[in-house]
């Protein structure tokens, strides 16, 4: 199959490619100008070349100096699985770096921003908005709310590398009457009414970087 | 209003401003957090929800990439409020958090808006919450 070529708006510094071609940008990020003899690193160094993600001299565009910087040294990592998309996150002191999931061209979109308005990215990207305070009942099985006017089913979570299971997370369920936070258990996962506020908050909670908060 | 906040009355347009001071000798990095109460006289012909809807579209138009997080009908004390949690960004801190309380009183609307930087909400929203809880609107 033939690799797809990335596009580069260099403009905005944003960059959609293959899981092929961001393995390769991850591993020259961290390991700048080391290319090798591997021939598809080399096809896929070449891909980014072609679109002047990266130069001749081996440098990334100045565009993406934030987003290779974050990608180079992240101080956390998230992933956020919005139903059968999952979007890569990595997170410093001052920016951070997305990956959003594939279109149908294979292609990624990877952008960086202001750490201070990843919250409201995330937010956006599982439309996290008013919604009514789901009444009467307070607890509910997931399998029961699941069984009923589910708009979204979302989970963030803390990614460390080489551990099993999320270091921390908020599992989300997003239905007409209102939102869920599902509580962890491995048999019968109970799912707590919430609203947009608490789950806003444990947004910012979970990805804000260390030394953020006010003493 | 939060102990060791700097309040002043009557300025700028507003009944009351109060901020958290920076950390002394630091230059903030994030938007000190604040606490504005203004007011608005309803026209005549106007009620609480037709000026509720014009004021949300300002809203709209003054901060830029407004987006809505939370809105919320709730009582302080025996008055009716509506709360606005909204996100905005800012030239120069990046994302702000504005919470909003606007409470209906002897025709007028009284709004207190409560805002930080996006990553210190949390540490701030109890606070916000409570000042609101503790206002009222008293007859002269």
């Amino acid at each position: 199959m033939t690799e797809p070529v990335p596009v580069f708006e260099a403009d905005i510094g944003e960059l959609h490619l293959s899981d092929g071609a961001f393995a390769i940008l991850e591993r020259l990020a961290r390991r700048p100008g080391e290319v090798g003899d591997d021939p598809l690193v080399r096809e896929q160094a070449a891909l980014l070349q072609s679109v002047s993600a990266i130069g001749s001299d081996g440098r990334f565009h100045p565009s993406l100096t934030n987003t290779i910087g974050v990608l180079r040294h992240p101080d956390a990592g998230f992933e956020l699985t919005n139903g059968q998309r999952a979007t890569r996150i990595w997170v410093t002191s001052s920016h951070a770096a997305l990956l959003m999931a594939a279109d149908e061209m294979c292609l990624r979109r990877l952008l960086g921003l202001p750490v201070t308005l990843l919250p409201e990215a995330i937010g956006r990207l599982v439309d996290l908005g008013p919604r009514p305070r789901p009444s009467a009942v307070a607890r509910l099985s997931l399998w029961t709310l699941l069984a009923d006017g589910v708009r979204r089913h979302w989970t963030l979570a803390e990614v460390t590398p080489g551990a099993h299971a999320p270091a921390a997370g908020i599992e989300v369920v997003d239905t007409d009457g209102g939102l869920w936070v599902v509580e962890p258990g491995v048999e019968d996962p109970m799912a707590s009414a919430s609203d947009p506020t608490a789950v806003w908050r444990a947004i910012i909670r979970l990805v804000r970087p260390v030394g953020s908060a006010p003493s | 209003m939060p102990t060791g906040w700097e309040t002043e009355r009557d300025v700028a347009g507003a009944l009351l401003s109060c901020t958290q001071p920076p950390p002394t000798g630091d230059r903030p990095t994030y938007l000190p957090p604040s606490i504005l109460v203004t007011f608005d006289k309803l026209p005549d012909g106007t009620t609480f929800d037709s000026w509720l809807q014009d004021y949300r579209q300002s809203l709209v138009e003054f901060y830029d990439r407004l987006r809505l997080i939370d809105t919320e009908e709730i009582a302080l004390g025996d008055v009716a409020a509506f709360r606005t949690l909204s996100h905005y960004l800012h030239q120069v801190v990046g994302g702000v958090c504005t919470d909003q309380w606007c409470i209906e009183g002897q025709r007028r609307v009284y709004v207190i808006t409560c805002s930080s930087g996006a990553l210190q909400y949390d540490d701030f929203a109890d606070t916000f919450a409570r000042v609101a809880s503790g206002f009222s609107v008293t007859a002269r």
